[in-house]
């Protein structure tokens, strides 16, 4: 019987390739995207738990209740004495480490290298699992001056030789002895570095080991099983108020929750946002229910043409389960088609999505059981679902009505299949009013006036004191090359100002006690010039005036008059002290984004420092970039004898909105996916419909209709299902898409335009696919049509 | 074997009740050859139909065997299917997708006969209707009348006590109606296969024994031989 079952399913999709290609292919695409994004789900969660005590790590953090800093309190470093407090003080820590970030320039008796690393406490191994293949990791981090390196950077530096107990120096001349090589850094560690120095020997560090006003270190601590982390917080307050007077509040945070559910200011690197995970999900289980659907479509088209042979069967004897155990058999026959399919689909895929997110991206997660199953049974349902219809509806039909073929009520009136058709149009419509609305986002930010200059800006970080200190020299230098038009010098760059300060008795303050917290940045004489920087009243720092930098003097942005209770005139003049001490505003400048669009523009205020900076801007001519570049790293590495690294500030502009161009990319990609779904789906039930009326089709033609009407009159139901559709995904895409946009301080609105432009694009794409068919049901000669009856 | 009991059947239509067959009462005992006539919309096909358990009356009583349909569920039914009836169909019915071999051989797959013996069987049938040499074709590679013939053939694989034939001869020409219809006889005659057929033609007629004329859903006359 099971043998005859699958002789009839595979002689179906033998006789009608194009439906049964369409279903396969429809729900094998379906599913390798629905694999894909698992595929990266999988991967995004499993940020550190491949720690052996990931389940009870956490990072300690700290809310500063009076000091917000880029729309938040909260922060991720700590003071450095924590570590040994919190062991002392609790008997349920296992154990802990603290760890800082440092690029340092190493140097081997074979060269330099600048590379990124971390600091970190001689326990760092207890806590952390990263296998060392070489050195003993209870001892590698307990002497200072002990380095361990990845076995990536060994090699770099010392080749095949042995790296233990070899040499590595600093650049300020301090030796360091290697005591251990890691294996490999796993990329799915949400800190990741290429060597790892003993804590004790970083200046910074020991400079603040007993001191609790700084705060510049990541604390980890292990919690002894079955201890309660909630509990243990609890206590925190009085731990606290021991060691230092502030006010501020720790918070353990899982150390699995890091990478993804972490926002808070100072992470050690930038993470992932839960958020995006729940988008993706969402848009993987969409396409697949559009998949899905357009499989139960063609196999309820399909079954009316099986319903013939349903009755035969019955009239032979046939119980109505074993007609239902043969439908279900055929469909999960298929479904288990499409997954093979899908596999391979996927795997092709699998790269090209690995450069999409940026992920190294496998199909080795399916070993995972949970993940198997979940694939299975995705495959499972689809196909138990699609054939249902034909299984239970078609089964149940009188055998002498079902003989007769088609069910009366079919062709006109709401039925299932118009209603999953609905469905789809209606989900793949969302979709493209969603990637549109993330796109015309996307534009508005990167063409909206930032209110300073971002092309042909060469930025460079500067570490080196020898450079700070001979500025003068180095731009005199750089500024004879024809390219090169201007070179400022400046504490940060203009895209991302983030240094904050607190500011108490300014002209017009109500009392002394009245505080203010301001962004702070400081800059040279052209810094206002280069960026092109509007002034709206006063003026630039200007080095013919003595007095700017003999006696303290600011520029503030129109926010921050507004905020001191000036406006843009009666501000010049008004008194302030900031880091600068005591001063006066001598020019307002026009508000300009100094943090993405996330976030509103905030008061700042710049001063002058011509010697204190961190970083150097040049305005570049636009052409022979490459060799303008290399000219000034050359000039840059002359001097200072060490590599120096340079952005270009768009670039550096981009960075800032990297999740959101990531996501712009990866909806796209499926929401062209979800609409081919569609119109396959489309296309089949067209080629179906068009079939189903060859009769009177032929009967229409001979009576004279024209070509044009009998394609209309075909094409006109479904781009009636298309617009209801349409319909039905406005007020669920304007909702979602507001929702999106409301993590953006400076964002478009949704007009109708994109609504437009979704349905028309959705109207044509179906009307094209529909009207294929229908034409060429259309032009078939009706000879041909009437002969079979 | 067959004894209907004020059979009606109708269809409701807003305020009007068409019937379509009204107060049928016919008795069939088994080794009869039976043929139902009347114009087109007299209820032929419908009758047959009820008497195959392929559609139900709305009213009346069927006794089948002694058994009362009416009470049968559907899978008591299908059991009757298996065992006791043959259907054969103006339009062949037969599965496009399986061969001429497999269409015979299907009824046995549901009444679960062993893969030898159902071999044999149909390997009997096939000589036995001369189309050994198609087994393999595809019903739409078969004339007509091969078809009738399959669909004759697997109507009798099953050895059924009743076959019901709704106008088997109605879409093939005069020499290949002859012989479905000399198979029919010897059935009849040989075997005590009672044989129920609607026909038009009183051709076709003449090979059974009894013709019940149908109008407009009502037994007219019983015996028109008697006339």
């Amino acid at each position: 019987m099971l043998k005859n079952y699958i002789k009839i399913a595979f002689r179906n999709f033998k006789n009608n390739p194009v439906y049964s290609g369409i279903n396969i292919l429809g729900l094998a695409i379906g599913l390798s995207c629905f694999i894909v994004i698992m595929g990266y789900i999988h991967y995004e969660i499993s940020f550190d738990q491949f720690h052996e005590k990931a389940d009870r790590t956490y990072r300690v953090t700290v809310q500063q209740p009076d000091y917000y800093y880029l729309g938040t309190n909260h922060y991720a470093t700590t003071p450095a004495p924590l570590e040994k407090a919190i062991s002392n003080d609790f008997p349920e820590v296992e154990t802990a480490t603290t760890i800082g970030k440092r690029s340092l320039y190493l140097s081997v008796e074979d060269g330099s290298f600048n590379e990124s690393g971390i600091i970190a406490t001689p326990s760092f191994f207890n806590v952390f699992t990263f296998p060392l293949s070489e050195g003993d990791p209870q001892t590698a981090l307990s002497s200072p001056n002990s380095i361990v390196l990845t076995s990536a950077l060994a090699n770099k530096m010392f080749g095949k030789n042995t790296p233990v107990g070899k040499t590595v120096t600093r650049k300020d001349g301090v030796e360091f002895t290697v005591t251990g090589i890691i294996e490999k850094v796993p990329e799915n560690s949400h800190f990741t570095f290429d060597f790892i120095t003993a804590a004790s020997s970083d200046e910074s560090y020991f400079r603040n080991i007993d001191e609790w006003r700084n705060s510049g270190w990541y604390t980890y601590i292990v919690l002894k099983e079955g201890t309660d982390a909630s509990q243990l917080q609890s206590k925190f307050p009085d731990f606290i108020a021991k060691y230092s007077s502030s006010n501020n509040k720790y918070h353990l945070q899982p150390l699995t929750d890091i990478h993804l559910r972490s926002d808070i200011n100072i992470e050690i690197s930038a993470n992932n946002n839960i958020t995006y995970i729940y988008i993706f999900a969402g848009i993987a289980v969409l396409v697949l229910l559009l998949a899905a659907i357009n499989y139960m479509n063609l196999a309820v088209a399909q079954s009316i043409k099986r319903a013939k042979e349903v009755g035969l069967r019955k009239v032979i004897g046939a119980h109505r389960n074993q007609l239902v155990v043969q439908f279900l058999s055929e469909s999960l026959l298929s479904a288990l088609l499409a997954l093979v399919l899908a596999l391979l689909l996927s795997d092709l895929a699998l790269p090209l999505f690995d450069v999409l997110v940026d992920r190294p991206l496998s199909l080795a997660f399916l070993q995972d059981p949970k993940y198997l199953a979940m694939l299975l049974g995705s495959a499972l349902v689809s196909g138990l679902i699609s054939g249902s219809y034909p299984a239970f509806c078609i089964t149940r039909l009188q055998p002498n009505n079902a003989l007769k073929g088609v069910q009366k009520k079919e062709s006109n009136h709401f039925n299932l299949r118009n209603l999953l058709i609905v469905g789809q149009f209606a989900t793949s419509i969302i979709l493209v009013v969603g990637s549109i609305v993330i796109y015309q986002q996307m534009q508005y930010i990167q063409t909206s006036d930032m209110g300073y200059e971002r092309e042909r800006i060469l930025t460079l970080n500067i570490q080196s004191r020898h450079m700070t200190q001979n500025f003068d020299l180095i731009r005199q230098e750089l500024l004879q090359h024809p390219r090169i038009d201007e070179i400022s010098a400046s504490l940060q760059l203009p895209n991302s100002i983030d240094a904050q300060t607190t500011i108490r008795d300014w002209e017009g303050s109500e009392n002394t006690e009245q505080e203010q917290s301001i962004y702070i940045t400081s800059v040279d004489y052209d810094f206002i010039d280069l960026y092109d920087i509007d002034i709206l009243s006063g003026r630039n720092f200007s080095k013919n005036i003595s007095s700017d930098t003999t006696e303290g003097t600011y520029l503030v942005n129109e926010t921050a008059a507004k905020t001191l209770g000036w406006d843009k005139d009666s501000a010049i003049g008004k008194s302030m002290a900031a880091w600068g001490g005591k001063g006066t505003v001598i020019g307002v400048v026009k508000d300009f984004h100094m943090h993405s669009l996330h976030m509103q523009i905030e008061p700042l205020t710049i001063y002058l420092a011509p010697n204190q900076f961190n970083y150097i801007s040049l305005k570049l001519q636009s052409s022979d970039l490459s060799e303008t570049v290399n000219h000034v790293t050359k000039t840059l590495t002359d001097f200072s004898g060490y590599p120096v690294s340079y952005s270009f500030l768009d670039d550096a502009f981009d960075d800032q909105y990297k999740s959101e161009l990531k996501l712009n990319e990866i909806v796209t990609y499926f929401t062209l996916l979800a609409l081919f779904i569609a119109c396959l789906g489309l296309f089949g039930l067209a080629a179906y419909s068009a079939e189903q009326r060859t009769k009177e089709i032929g009967i229409r033609k001979v009576l004279g209709a024209s070509v044009g009407s009998i394609a209309t009159l075909l094409s006109k139901d479904f781009i009636k299902l298309v617009l209801l559709g349409f319909v039905i995904a406005i007020p669920v895409a304007w909702y979602a898409m507001n929702q999106w946009l409301a993590d953006f301080a400076y964002r478009i609105e949704i007009g109708p335009d994109i609504f437009a432009l979704a349905g028309i694009s959705a109207l044509v794409i179906a009307l094209l696919t529909v009207s294929w068919q229908s034409i060429k049901a259309a032009l078939s000669n009706p000879a041909k049509s009437l002969k079979s009856e | 074997m067959i004894k209907l009991r004020n059979i009606d059947k109708y269809i409701d239509k807003r305020l009007q009740r068409n019937f379509i067959l009204k107060g049928i009462d016919l008795d069939i005992s088994e080794g009869d050859f039976i043929s139902i006539m009347g114009p087109s919309g007299a209820g032929k096909s419908t009758l047959l139909n009820i008497i195959g358990f392929l559609d139900d009356a709305n009213e009346g009583e069927y006794f089948f065997l002694d058994n009362p349909v009416h009470n049968l569920n559907e899978k008591q039914k299908s059991e009757y299917h298996r065992t006791y009836i043959g259907f054969v169909f103006q339009a062949y019915h037969l599965i496009d997708e399986l061969t001429v071999y497999e269409n015979i051989e299907m009824p046995l797959l549901y009444r679960k006969v062993k893969g030898n013996q159902r071999k044999s069987m149909v390997a009997d049938m096939l000589d036995r209707f001369n189309i050994v040499a198609k087994k393999d074709l595809f019903p739409n590679q078969l004339s007509g009348g091969q078809q009738q013939l399959v669909g004759v053939a697997r109507a009798l694989i099953g050895s059924p006590k009743l076959i019901l034939a709704d106008e088997p001869t109605g879409n093939l020409h005069s020499d290949q109606s002859k012989e479905i219809m000399e198979i029919f006889r010897k059935l009849n005659k040989e075997d005590g296969v009672t044989i129920i057929q609607v026909t038009h033609s009183d051709e076709m007629a003449s090979y059974g024994d009894r013709v019940i004329n149908l109008q407009d859903g009502v037994i007219k006359e019983t015996n028109p031989y008697e006339k």
